[in-house]
């Protein structure tokens, strides 16, 4: 299918408006030049409204208003309008049972009548639909038009051909859960590979099992033939809840595989900052630590006070003191001025009672008198004399050890200033790392690591639990299957003993033939289609991003999995997460590349209309997604605003069969240069291409922006 | 077992004008409520304080009246160290070159009070210059004291009391 | 428009070359009725349809061609 031409009355801003497509093969792309706020979104709900009606507005269209909303005249109904010319081309086979393209040209036309019944109320009368067929006498109207468009169109690509930038990347954001976001990923291959016709087929072929299984039951009258088709019924019932329960349980441990690899970041994250009380504890024994060296400085500081209470500095310092006083007594000593030792020799004597002399000393003799006179004078200078002994043996014994005890004071000095340089620096080694280690418990993020180890613990048990559930069904399953086998092989025996109807038989027999070929065909094209999906899905989105894998890019391959996610892969096959590693252009790269490999795949030839998709894109990524894009769809329609189209100007050259530039009369005069007149908000449509700008569309940046150039009206 | 101290009752002295110098720079200050920190006051007592202004005065052998006396302990303090008690003793005998002035205690604390009245400025000097802490300060000052290489006692030198024998103050 | 009739169609062929020929001309009837029921699924996401009745109703023809063409449990390979 390609549009030819739209042309739009009173749908909202269109007032009246009217767009030409490229159809051209050489030039497939066509650019329609609108900034925001320039009715690209009202252009694209009123295509989809023109094709699908209703359905395809936002809110079905319950809320959503198609008349203009300055609409000048509320007394009169407001008819509204959309016009769509469109080519379609078809396969059949001719008489030689070759396929064959033929090409018809459409008109449809959707009108509606809506009236203003208040400020935001209004009423809608039904819309009414028309399909003309072009021959070569005009357009001729199509009875039954709505069916034979539901025909030619697949129902659900609107969703896949009108797309927003946003809206597309529902397949890979991370807001939704992991099993909604597989079930739209299915759901668009299924729709687009026609799936669900294959899904409906298989039920509906059961249905006709199961009623032929009982008319057979009924018809057998056997209690054991009965028996045995209520058991197979009942088997067949389980098996179908078994498999959906399997479904579940693998959507959930996805969605567990998901939360816990998050919950484990967090932790690697938290950890690589610092865990809490790791680092508390290290704080406790730096500070305990720094305590203690404190203390011993403390008593070192003592240590070192004391040093200067030390006996061998006074000695060393009072050495010449010392030395001279010691000569002094050594003299008084050599004349035996000390000590005096008469005393002890004047004793005896008197004791013997005889003198040195010889002369007798006993008591009342005047010789005894003296020497004791001689005693008493003896004590009264001895205590002085000892002291001087005593001064004088202290002397003899501290002078020759004068200089080991002063080096050892020295020594000693030395020994408690290199302790205490140790300790202080030391001292402060800690203090720098407790104010580290509190500046990183401060850096800490409010993560509590317990509880999020909590957190993955609780996670692996209900992934354990799943996971054993898993294999508890699996085998139930297996089971069942096997006693399905088994069932069969009963029935077909006891049907052929009870001597069934030979036409029931048949009957059985043609329909499990005819849903074993529909099981069969189902998984064969899907286990070939969505490996062919995600193959042109990669080699498409490397295009777009320009990553080459063997150039070591950090995306090295895109995927869509058995399980129906879209994977991206880095290097070494690591997986990335397409909401949080990809960049905004890759995001929308990734998304475009899926919706142009499943129709490229799926063969179906349908226009691409898309609202700006080039939005975040650098120049070389822009023209790589064009180039792409365009290479891959029949008929590619984008809405550009001028800085997508920055950089882009010599592929739109190349590629682009049309180019329109519409304009929004409300922009004037904030950022339209010229007055475009009348007295409601409209689209206004010019001639100007990607390099122009006009009277009509020129913005207030155009004329300073070098690369645009004024079109001579 | 009784002491030899004869300067039991004999009172040790400092100049007024020094009191409130010697008191920053002593740990157990007699009207503070706490103790400093050794590094801002290296020395334990008054009596530590002055024996050390004794033997830098001793060391030069001059002696300096004290204007207005401060009385700060009696010499009872000097019984826990006897050692400074034979000091005391010697260091009067060779500057009076009089062994029997140990009989006249009285004039030997004259004399230690005069000494310490000479020695306390090199003291302070040495607790404030240096630009450390004074513990630090005194402690480079004292070790600058120290000759170079091992020390070396020579007895029979013939030393003058009169000849001051403190090396310099530097 | 879908592929889906070129591709679905061979994939249907392929495998009802792997059914049984029950009786002579099964296989083609066979494939006749699956074409059927896919054009009836298809035909009903378009517009109204009794597709279970279609449904049953080509389980009901190519159950009595068999019926009709010989015994259904002796199948020729």
């Amino acid at each position: 299918m390609k549009f030819r031409r739209a042309r739009f009355q009173n749908f909202r801003l269109l007032r009246d408006l009217e767009l030409e497509f490229s159809v051209e093969e050489a030039q497939p792309l066509t650019i329609i030049r609108a900034e925001n706020e320039t009715g690209k979104t009202t252009i694209l709900n009123a295509l989809q409204w023109a094709l699908f009606g209703e359905e395809a507005l936002p809110d079905r269209g319950v809320q959503y208003r198609l008349h203009p909303i300055d609409w000048e005249d509320s007394s009169s109904p407001v008819d509204v309008s959309v016009e769509l010319e469109f080519e379609h081309s078809y396969e059949r086979k001719d008489r030689g049972g070759n396929w064959i393209e033929s090409t018809e040209i459409y008109l449809a036309r959707r009108s509606a009548t809506e009236s203003i019944l208040g400020l935001d109320s209004w009423s809608r009368q039904p819309h009414t639909f028309e399909l003309l067929q072009m021959s070569e006498s005009g357009y001729t109207p199509i009875s039954g038009g709505e069916l034979l468009l539901r025909q030619i169109l697949e129902s659900n690509v609107k969703d896949l051909f009108f797309t927003d930038g946003d809206r597309a990347l529902s397949f890979i954001t991370s807001e939704i859960s992991v099993g909604e976001k597989r079930r739209r990923v299915q759901k668009a291959i299924r729709d687009m590979l026609g799936f669900e016709m294959l899904e409906s087929g298989i039920t509906h072929v059961r249905n006709a099992l199961r009623d032929i299984q009982h008319r057979a039951r009924e018809f057998g009258g056997g209690g054991e033939l009965e028996r045995l088709f209520a058991r197979k019924a009942d088997i067949e019932g389980k098996i179908v809840e078994i498999e959906k329960r399997l479904e579940d349980i693998d959507d959930q441990l996805s969605q567990l595989a998901v939360d816990f690899q998050a919950v484990e970041q967090k932790i690697e994250a938290a950890l690589a900052k610092g865990d809490k009380e790791q680092l508390i504890r290290l704080m406790n024994q730096k500070r305990e630590e720094r305590t203690k060296a404190r203390e011993q400085l403390e008593k070192l500081r003592r240590e070192h006070s004391s040093l200067f209470n030390r006996e061998s500095l006074a000695l060393f310092l009072l050495k010449d003191q010392v030395s001279k006083s010691g000569a002094t007594l050594d003299e008084l000593r050599a004349k035996g001025r000390i000590p005096r030792t008469a005393i002890p020799v004047l004793m005896e004597r008197l004791e013997l009672g005889i003198c040195i002399c010889g002369e007798p000393l006993e008591p009342g003799h005047p010789r005894h008198a003296h020497v004791m006179q001689l005693i008493q004078d003896q004590r009264a200078a001895s205590a002085t004399d000892d002291r001087l002994t005593t001064l004088r043996l202290v002397a003899n014994q501290k002078l020759p050890g004068i200089a080991d005890s002063s080096s050892g004071w020295r020594d000693g000095v030395r020994a408690v200033v290199d302790r205490r340089d140790e300790l202080e620096t030391r001292i402060r080694e800690l203090e720098t790392e407790l104010k580290e280690l509190e500046d990183r418990l401060e850096k800490l993020p409010e993560t509590d690591i317990a509880f999020l180890r909590d957190q993955r613990r609780n996670l692996r048990e209900a992934r354990e639990n799943l996971s054993r559930e898993q294999g508890v069904r699996q085998s139930e399953l297996r089971t069942l299957q096997q006693q399905r086998k088994e069932v069969d092989i009963d029935l077909a025996t006891l049907q052929k003993r009870q001597g069934i109807s030979r036409r029931l038989q048949s009957r059985l027999a043609a329909a499990e033939d005819i849903l074993e070929v529909i099981r069969k065909s189902y998984a064969a094209i899907e286990q070939a289609e969505v490996p062919q999906v995600s193959k042109v899905m990669n080699e498409l989105f490397l295009e777009m991003i320009r990553a080459d894998p063997e150039q070591n890019a950090i995306i090295q391959a895109a995927e869509v999995t058995p399980s129906y996610d879209i994977a991206v892969h880095g290097p070494q096959t690591r997986r990335l997460d397409p909401d949080r590693d990809l960049n905004g252009a890759s995001r929308r790269a990734l998304t475009l590349a899926f919706i142009l490999a499943l129709a490229d795949v799926s063969n179906v030839k349908a226009p691409n209309v898309i609202d700006t998709p080039l939005g975040m894109m650098d120049p070389l990524i822009k023209q790589s997604v064009l180039e792409t894009a365009v290479g891959h769809c029949s008929q590619l329609i984008l809405f550009l605003t001028r800085s997508e189209i920055r950089d882009c100007e010599e592929d739109l050259d190349r590629f682009a069969g049309r180019v329109i530039t519409l304009t929004n009369s409300a922009h004037y005069p904030m950022m339209l240069c010229n007055d475009p007149g009348g007295s409601y908000r409209r689209v206004l449509r010019c001639e100007c291409n990607h390099r122009q700008y006009c009277a009509v569309c020129e913005r207030i940046t155009d004329a300073d922006a070098g690369y645009l150039k004024k079109r001579a009206d | 077992m009784t002491y030899y101290n004869p300067f039991q009752n004999l009172e040790l002295r400092i100049a007024e004008a020094y009191r409130e110098e010697v008191n920053r720079f002593c740990q157990t200050q007699p009207d503070a409520l706490t103790k400093t920190s050794p590094d801002d006051s290296p020395f334990h007592r008054y009596v530590d304080l002055w024996f050390l202004a004794v033997c830098l005065g001793a060391r030069k052998g001059k002696r300096t009246k004290i204007d207005k006396p401060h009385r700060f302990i009696t010499g009872e303090i000097l019984v826990n160290d006897s050692w400074r008690i034979e000091l005391l003793e010697f260091v009067a005998i060779s500057l009076t070159d009089d062994p029997w002035i140990i009989d006249k205690p009285r004039e030997i604390m004259d004399l230690a009070n005069e000494l310490a009245a000479t020695g306390l400025p090199d003291v302070l000097s040495m607790l404030t210059e240096g630009g450390g802490k004074p513990i630090w300060n005194l402690t480079d000052q004292l070790l600058d004291l120290f000759p170079p290489g091992e020390l070396h006692e020579d007895r029979s030198a013939d030393v003058s009391a009169s000849q001051p024998g403190a090396e310099p103050v530097s | 428009m879908s592929v889906a009739p070129r591709r679905l169609i061979n994939a249907l062929t392929q495998h009802c070359a792997e059914v049984p020929e029950r009786v002579p001309g099964y296989r083609e009837a066979l494939l006749e009725q699956l074409a059927e029921i896919m054009t009836a699924e298809r035909e009903a996401t378009i517009r109204r349809l009794n597709i279970q009745q279609k449904v049953s109703d080509c389980c009901e023809v190519l159950g009595e061609y068999l019926a009709r063409s010989g015994n259904p449990s002796e199948a020729k390979e």
